[in-house]
């Protein structure tokens, strides 16, 4: 039998395939409003996001601080940054087996390109984290001492491989999530196991603690995160491990999303 | 320009459970074996959607998709539209092409009317300033006066459908493909869509509409393809196909 695909489409876009990058700009903005509306009738409206992460940091500052044996400023510091940084992994491990599915009536009713929805997420979990910035902004501002003001560029290429880790997981995780709708469960009891597991608000110096904090690759994030802060210089094999992570998601992001294209649309 | 839409010995098998595997990695599954319409192959139960569907349409010609309910004309849209790929055969197609197969995707219960025509517009491909320049004529056409400017959860069903056509069909498409839309409109915004899809088929684009109703295929449509079990059972003049479809009932 002679069997011939000539599809995707080659222009799948509505309209104007110049279109593409307005597009991918229409697709930042509507994440952003997906972000904005949800606080729709709320007074404070997406403060209350900005006003959550304070309360929390604040209070487990309070309480832990002592108990860990840690100054509250150092400390506070420490939580501000790692639960901050904590907040867009797990949104995206969260959010990302419905990546898919929760947009199944776009994807069944119009031409759509994966990589919008995907990109119209990030930009939601960006936004997401634009709000909850003015958390650990304060923090250092007032209890933060940082030596050496040069680190800071480490957040560039941080930030960097968050979005490409942050793309990679959700194309992989949305369209997996899509066949075995298990998924989604699966990591919201993988995120409760993984905060704990990872460095977010106890310091991974000795014991069983350090061993966790190396073969975690969540630690290793964190650890860039932190490191102008804390006033050190990120490890090579963090940079590896984020790199890598980051980079080999992406990669295999791009395969899955041309290689099961096709398919997804029939498991929505 | 012209445009067009080829389709080659279709089959669409649907998956019904397909969570194996075997179905995550099936590349060219063989076709199922058997008469039913759901059927079992390699990779498990599929639904027969479409089977051996070969169509094809040139620039400035209104068709009708007639057929029971189940008997593929939603699911041909889809295919016609690149959304879904053919399990077997070929599919081609050239121009822009726009769908109305519910009135509000992408659109927002609690945003305003005006707001809409933005998230809307956005998430099926305007820019910006595309979406600036068609906002007036948009806003013309859906005729929903003051409530433009309120949210679109107070619209009737028929309210949502003006403007979700309104804004489907603004920047005008080459090939439209509509989905079983009209019956919440009334006879006043029917005249009008009526006079903007005769305007898309004058610059010499492709409509495709499912619909139950043989009054407005007659009054739209000059071809009508008739659909059986996911079969083509009948492709032309729009008065036989028509008939046929009637009789079929009886």
């Amino acid at each position: 039998m002679n069997v011939q695909r000539t599809w995707p489409v080659e222009k799948p876009t509505a309209l104007n395939p110049l279109n593409r990058i307005a597009r991918y700009r229409g697709a930042i903005e509507l994440g952003w409003y997906d972000f904005i509306t949800r606080f729709r009738r709320a007074y404070f409206g997406p403060l209350w996001i900005t006003f959550q992460l304070g309360i929390w940091v604040g209070t487990l500052s309070l309480v832990l601080a002592d108990a860990l044996g840690d100054n509250f400023g150092s400390y506070i510091v420490y939580l501000a940054i790692g639960f901050f940084t904590w907040e867009y992994i797990s949104g995206v491990v969260g959010d990302a087996p419905v990546n898919f599915t929760s947009r199944d009536v776009l994807l069944k009713n119009i031409p759509i390109r994966l990589s919008y929805l995907t990109i119209r997420k990030l930009s939601y979990l960006f936004s997401r984290s634009l709000f909850q910035l003015p958390v650990p902004a304060l923090v250092v501002l007032f209890y933060g001492n940082i030596e050496n003001p040069l680190l800071i560029l480490v957040l560039i290429p941080l930030l960097f491989f968050l979005a490409c880790f942050g793309y990679g997981c959700l194309v992989i995780m949305g369209v997996i999530g899509a066949l075995y709708r298990d998924i989604a469960f699966l990591n919201t009891s993988i995120l409760r196991f993984l905060f704990f597991t990872s460095p977010v608000f106890w310091r991974g110096d000795e014991g069983i603690r350090k061993l966790i904090s190396i073969y975690n690759p969540v630690a290793h994030f964190l650890n860039i995160a932190r490191a102008p802060f804390e006033g050190y210089v990120p490890s090579m094999t963090a940079w590896l491990v984020v790199g890598g992570c980051s980079l080999f998601s992406l990669a295999l992001a791009i395969w899955v999303q041309s290689t099961f294209r096709n398919r997804l649309i029939y498991w929505l | 320009m012209s445009c067009y839409l080829n389709l080659e010995s279709v089959d669409l098998d649907l998956p019904v459970g397909g969570r194996s595997l075997r179905s995550f990695f099936a590349r060219n599954q063989r076709p199922p074996e058997g008469e039913g319409r759901i059927a079992k192959t390699d990779v498990g139960q599929v639904c027969r959607t479409l089977q051996d569907v070969s169509i094809s349409m040139r620039s400035g010609e209104r068709v009708g998709l007639i057929g029971h309910n189940g008997a593929g004309k939603s699911s041909l849209l889809r295919v016609l539209a690149g959304i879904y790929a053919p399990t077997r055969g070929k599919y081609e197609a050239h121009g822009q092409i726009s769908t109305l197969f519910s009135p509000t995707v992408g659109m927002e219960a609690n945003a305003s009317g005006r707001e809409n025509i933005f998230l809307a517009g956005r998430t099926i491909g305007f820019s910006r300033a595309q979406i600036a320049e068609v906002t007036d004529d948009i806003i013309e056409f859906a005729d929903l006066g003051e409530f433009i400017e309120h949210p679109v959860r107070l619209y009737s069903a028929g309210m949502k459908t003006r403007l979700g056509f309104a804004i489907v069909t603004a920047i005008r498409p080459e090939i439209v493909l509509i989905d079983e839309v009209f019956g919440a409109g009334d006879a006043g915004f029917y005249a009008k869509a009526n006079q903007r899809i005769k305007s898309i088929i004058e610059g010499a684009g492709i409509l495709v509409m499912a619909t139950h109703s043989p009054a407005i295929i007659g009054s739209i449509c000059e071809r009508v393809i008739c659909l059986r079990q996911g079969q083509v059972i009948f492709d032309g003049d729009v008065n036989e196909g028509l008939e046929l479809y009637a009789k079929s009932y009886n």
